[in-house]
């Protein structure tokens, strides 16, 4: 049996809450039942069918086609199984997922995985600003899991994150601003002062940064832990993603603890 | 139109109706009595033996006011986590410890609540309380306004102005603010911290002024008492949350000397130092004290375990608590020379030694205390749970084997700690009238029209399934009415745009002070006194709103 298929009927312009279309709520209902679950669009509750066309088929593998980035909160709070995103995803794909897995075919749009905790999130296109950042107010951006995405990182990604992992092409403004731990990997350049704010945790570039004045050079050295990190990205199927093991070792931000660092490189 | 509530159980302590069966009959959104001419109803409406109470008032519940605004900025999360869209003429909202306006309204007449009043009200805020209060469907409610810790008072008494000036400057702030009595918050202690006090007992002689809390209490309480404000000095003490207030508390009842005093959220008071926790409780010596003197009243400030936030006037008190803050965050600061604020998000555990003693100094003293009039069924919202939680807690005082249920549930230590597994008592449904209802009235001084199920009362009137299981019983009205109108059908509001009025008082003053206040206000403010003075048209607001003055014993104006 193939996956559990919903094929949006046209592009919607509102903004659909997809949070309830999660692999473990649709276990064990029927394509009419899905087709009845009611989803916030804009100020309305619409039935789902009336947004979807639905396939039965296994819901630990959902499929969700020609999408919009009017879809939002794709894949919220999801516990496990796996979702394929065949198009765009709109703002907050894994808000909050514990575990499991999120593929976007296409472009994802701002805050993926944010506060996420457990699995894996990949994006093909571009994410938009704040990946696995926090939400406004909220104390920790993602503890766990992992972001890959294949095209460009927007700005502020990784903002107050705690633990786990972002990968991207390249980075926007202030990568990694106030994170707190984890690792994100951005494999060519990013733009103006990356990890400003940061007290901890480790930011990767493949290119050179013009990091803020707050951060100390402590020149260039031939990590060993990278060959871990190496073969963490291996195990999540990513190979050659690492321009070099040796690399320059900037400390900061001075100005929030200092215990942070940005590897540049070499 | 002449409406029939036919068949009813009617609880309505005021009038010294405990369960008997009858008819209520309202007109023009008053209770009316049966019609001697034999009039028939338009509309009847069979209640088939059900529960009748007045509508819940609840004396003491943060619903207003800056710093329930800075609860909300300060738990984003809460608000994301718990949010309730529109529909059927129902606004959206959000929060749980913090609810917005809206949310607030519908969740109070959902448990058959029709009035609640906010305690603590910066006369600085006070624009903005009745603002927001005016947001809040459904509900009566009013404003206590804090004094006692302000510059301008504590000059007036540092300066020796007499009791008629104290008196005139209370009475012209009560109308100032359009507030219905004075709250004071930690007596001179708000006003010490911010020259670093970090304590200031009963007779410890406060920074600058010199002044004792004793003398601030005894003052204030012969202002209102000369003023004839119905309800008297309503006072959080000093030493909130301390372990050994109970000495301070026993102290501040003595030093009333017999003056009315309304003592809140007195389990946060409660507390004594023995054991080896250094942590215990003195509910049994407070209620004893309590039940000797009938100048007394109290409501209680229960602890319910769950994510909560505390948000109080006694910067002292927060300071002193935000390291237990959950999350960890947290906001103090001084509002315009009058008092100060702390908003300290807390999470009760019933495994915590002392957050489960709390709750069961709290259930000690609501048993222990005799005399229901004087006791009024609160949480202290939000400070020890959200008024959401009223229905178990009703459920915890009427069944003592769920309570011990609960009891049992906790920590060794706590349950050897508390006398609360022998005490027999269980309240009955007209006790729980009281404390829920006609005893907040008669303490507020506005049972002519409320609270109550007599002649010429307002129809506010909520309907209880009677079943065995009193948390579900008190959750779920069958039928809730709001000046004669049905406004929500078991557990669920119809009639969400339904408003309610603002009470407050008027007490007679010498207008003379208004001198003495606007030179303070030039000299220190960053308001005009002009501007400061809230306008009636502010709250009737074009129709809006409604005004209901109680009548003060003094002299009119």
């Amino acid at each position: 049996m193939g996956g559990l298929t919903l094929t949006l009927r046209e592009r919607v312009r509102l903004p659909v809450d997809m949070a309830p279309v999660l692999p473990e709520l649709l276990a064990g209902l029927s394509a009419q039942e899905i087709g009845k679950l009611e989803l916030q669009c804009g100020n309305r509750r619409v039935p789902l069918g009336e947004l979807f066309e639905v396939a039965a088929g296994d819901p630990q593998r959902l499929v969700i086609r020609d999408t919009c980035p009017a879809l939002e909160r794709i894949g919220a709070g999801m516990k496990g199984g796996a979702i394929a995103v065949e198009g765009d995803a709109g703002a907050l794909p894994g808000l909050g997922m514990k575990g499991g897995s999120i593929e976007v075919a296409g472009a994802a749009g701002a805050f993926a995985g944010s506060e996420m905790s457990g699995g894996v999130i990949r994006v093909a296109g571009d994410a938009a600003g704040f990946v696995g950042a926090a939400q406004a107010g909220g104390r920790f951006g993602m503890t766990g899991g992992a972001v890959l995405v294949g095209g460009d990182l927007g700005d502020r990604a990784g903002d107050r994150m705690r633990r786990g992992l972002v990968l991207g092409g390249s980075a926007g403004l202030h990568a990694g601003s106030r994170m707190i731990g984890g690792t994100i990997l951005v494999r060519g350049t990013c733009s103006t002062l990356p990890g400003v704010g940061m007290k901890r945790g480790t930011l990767i570039l493949g290119g050179t940064a013009a990091a803020p004045a707050t951060f100390a050079d402590n020149g260039v050295h031939e990590l060993g832990w990278l060959a871990l990190l190496e073969r963490h990205l291996a195990g999540l199927g990513l190979r050659g993603m690492f321009p070099s093991r040796r690399v320059r070792r900037l400390t900061g931000d001075l100005a929030a603890g200092g215990k942070g660092e940005i590897l540049v490189a070499a | 139109m002449l409406t029939r509530l036919e068949s009813c159980t009617v609880h309505d302590p005021i009038n010294g109706v405990d369960g008997a069966r009858g008819d209520v009959w309202i007109e023009d959104g008053r209770i009316v009595a049966a019609p001697a001419d034999g009039r028939a109803a338009a509309q009847t409406l069979d209640m088939g033996g059900r529960v009748v109470m007045p509508g819940g008032i609840d004396l003491h519940s943060h619903i207003g006011g800056g710093k329930v605004n800075i609860a909300r900025m300060l738990l984003p999360e809460e608000h994301r986590a718990h949010r309730q869209a529109g529909g059927n003429g129902h606004r959206c909202g959000s929060g749980h410890a913090s609810p917005s306006t809206f949310t607030t309204g519908y969740a109070y007449a959902r448990m058959g609540y029709t009035a609640a009043f906010e305690p603590a009200m910066l006369p600085a805020n006070a624009r903005q309380a009745h603002q927001e209060m005016a947001d809040i469907p459904l509900l009566d409610k009013g404003a206590y306004v804090l004094l006692g810790n302000d510059d301008l008072f504590l000059d007036l008494l540092a300066e020796g102005a007499g009791p008629d000036a104290v008196a005139d400057y209370v009475a012209w702030t009560l109308h100032a603010t359009q507030a219905l009595a004075v709250k004071i918050v930690n007596p001179g202690g708000i006003a010490a911290f911010k020259f670093n006090g970090r304590k200031l007992d009963l007779d410890e002689q406060g920074p600058h002024w010199g002044i004792t809390p004793r003398t601030i209490l005894t003052t204030l309480a012969d202002a209102l008492d000369r003023l004839g404000v119905p309800h008297p000095i309503h006072v959080h003490g000093c030493n909130l949350g301390v372990p050994g207030n109970d000495a301070t508390t026993l102290a501040t009842i003595a030093a009333m000397e017999g003056r009315r005093i309304h003592l809140t959220h007195l389990q946060f008071h409660s507390y004594g130092k023995e054991g080896r926790h250094r942590f215990s409780s003195a509910a049994p010596a407070i209620a004893e004290l309590v039940n000797k003197s009938p100048n007394v009243s109290l409501d209680v400030g229960q602890v319910m375990f769950g994510q909560t936030v505390t948000a109080s006037g006694d910067t002292m008190s927060q300071v002193r608590n935000a390291r237990f803050a959950h999350p960890k965050k947290w906001v103090g600061m001084d509002i315009e020379c009058e008092a100060g604020c702390g908003v300290v998000p807390f999470r009760y555990r019933d495994r915590n030694f002392v957050h489960a003693l709390q709750w069961a100094i709290g259930l000690e003293l609501f048993l222990a205390i005799e005399d229901p009039w004087r006791i009024a069924l609160t949480t202290d919202h939000p400070n020890g749970a959200p008024f959401t939680t009223y229905p178990h807690l009703v459920r915890l005082l009427m069944d003592r084997s769920f309570r011990n249920d609960m009891l049992a549930r906790l920590p060794k230590a706590v349950r050897e700690a508390t006398a609360l597994g022998s005490m027999t008592r269980e309240y009955t449904l007209q006790e729980i009238a009281i404390v829920t209802r006609a005893g907040p009235a008669r303490l507020l001084g506005i049972d002519q029209h409320y609270g109550h199920l007599g002649p010429g009362a307002m129809a506010d009137i909520a309907v209880y399934e009677d079943h065995e299981d009193r948390e579900r019983m008190f959750a779920q009205p069958a039928l809730v009415m709001k000046n004669g109108r049905v406004v929500a059908r078991d557990g669920v509001v119809c009639e969400p745009g339904t408003r309610g009025a603002t009470h407050v008082v008027r007490p007679g003053h010498d207008r003379a002070i208004e001198r003495r206040v606007a030179r303070f206000f030039e000299d220190y403010r960053d308001m005009r006194l002009t501007s400061f003075r809230l306008a009636e048209e502010e709250i009737l607001d074009g129709g809006r709103g409604q005004l209901v003055v109680h009548a003060c014993r003094g002299a009119g104006p």
